[in-house]
């Protein structure tokens, strides 16, 4: 009987060991797998990171390529160039039409002014004062 | 006293499941989280880029537009100023084709005279002194001697002062110039230059506008003719 006490007492000796060692087992699989559960999550928002990241790339590939789509070659600009380049032409050309028709007239007026001459004295000058002299 | 066996054993049981449990709960309110805080971030910094990018491409976009209208407006003036520069080279032209005809006059030798007249005249309305000297061409040299009288006429008559006249027989203007004379006081402080040469300069700056009217028409952006 005492020997079976002995027996029972060692044996529940041993069985309270297991469990105490049940126990931290089954805590150390709850603290990895919370562990577990937080390297997932970071390695979540660098994803959040990396997705944002990557939709935006694509946002500005969209966007770069339509502005050079808009702005790569100015029709307008050379359209209006063009026009203007056409606009000295011809203002070059009626320039020339006018001064070819023109021309005579303005050297003989200028000439004309050359020799006539109108001999005035200064508005200023008194010539009672110098009369004495004669 | 003491536990059974079974007791303690269903006990550890109840508490591993507890462990457990609390474990899984733990875990999945982390996982919740995670896949919350994701969106979160995710869609924060979606938002907070995209609105760089698109700012930058919306400067960008202003920055080539604004480039574009200096470059319309620098070739527009660049056009203004080619046509102004033509029409100036032209009145240039003109005024130099002019100076090459000065000298025609001389050979109408009366026409000439009475213009070397009116230039001693001038000239001595303008010194008003008792004592001038005149220099010449060589060629001109009859012409002047000639021309001197009417012109001290004319002295005399608006002034009613004596005054001596005399050809500089030593030095003489060049031969290549068009006509004209230059008189100066006998201590050569003062001169009046009436060459036909300088004549022609002081005119074409007062007449270019005139010049330019004649040629080009008037203009239409001018506002003050004074």
């Amino acid at each position: 009987m005492s020997n079976h006490t002995t027996n029972h007492n060692h044996h529940s000796r041993k069985e309270r060991k297991g469990g105490i060692q049940e126990l931290l087992a089954a805590e150390q699989r709850a603290v990895s797998k919370i562990n577990e559960a937080k390297t997932r999550k970071i390695k979540k928002m660098k994803e959040a990171r990396d997705e944002a990241q990557k939709e935006i790339d694509s946002y500005r590939k969209e966007l770069q390529d339509e502005f050079e789509q808009k702005w790569k070659k100015d029709k307008a600009a050379d359209e209006f160039s063009l026009q203007i380049q056409r606009k000295v032409r011809d203002e070059m050309r009626t320039i020339d039409s006018k001064v070819s028709t023109n021309k005579k007239q303005v050297i003989e007026k200028v000439l004309v002014q050359v020799y006539d001459i109108t001999p005035e004295l200064h508005e200023n000058l008194q010539v009672s004062i110098p009369s004495e002299t004669l | 006293m003491a536990l059974s066996d079974a007791e303690v054993s269903k006990q550890i049981q109840h508490m591993v499941e507890f462990i457990n449990k609390e474990a899984g709960e733990k875990v999945e309110e982390i996982d919740t989280k995670a896949e919350e805080e994701f969106n979160i971030e995710k869609g924060r910094l979606l938002q907070q880029e995209k609105l760089k990018v698109k700012s930058y491409f919306e400067r960008k976009e202003k920055q080539v537009e604004m480039q574009r209208k200096i470059q319309r407006s620098n070739q527009q003036n660049q056009a203004r100023l080619s046509i102004l520069k033509s029409r100036d080279d032209n009145v240039d032209k003109i005024l130099s084709d002019a100076a090459k005809k000065l000298g025609e006059i001389t050979k109408d030798q009366a026409k000439y005279q009475q213009i070397i007249s009116s230039l001693i005249a001038q000239g001595l309305f303008q010194l008003i002194e008792p004592h001038v000297n005149i220099l010449c061409r060589k060629q001109d040299m009859e012409v002047v001697k000639a021309a001197i009288p009417a012109g001290i006429d004319q002295y005399t008559k608006a002034t009613r002062v004596k005054v001596v006249v005399e050809i500089n027989k030593v030095n003489f203007l060049p031969e290549e110039c068009s006509g004209g004379v230059i008189l100066y006081d006998k201590t050569h402080s003062i001169s009046v230059s009436n060459t036909f040469e300088s004549r022609l300069e002081l005119l074409s700056k007062q007449m270019i506008p005139e010049i330019r009217g004649i040629l080009f028409g008037a203009s239409l952006t001018r506002k003050f003719y004074d």
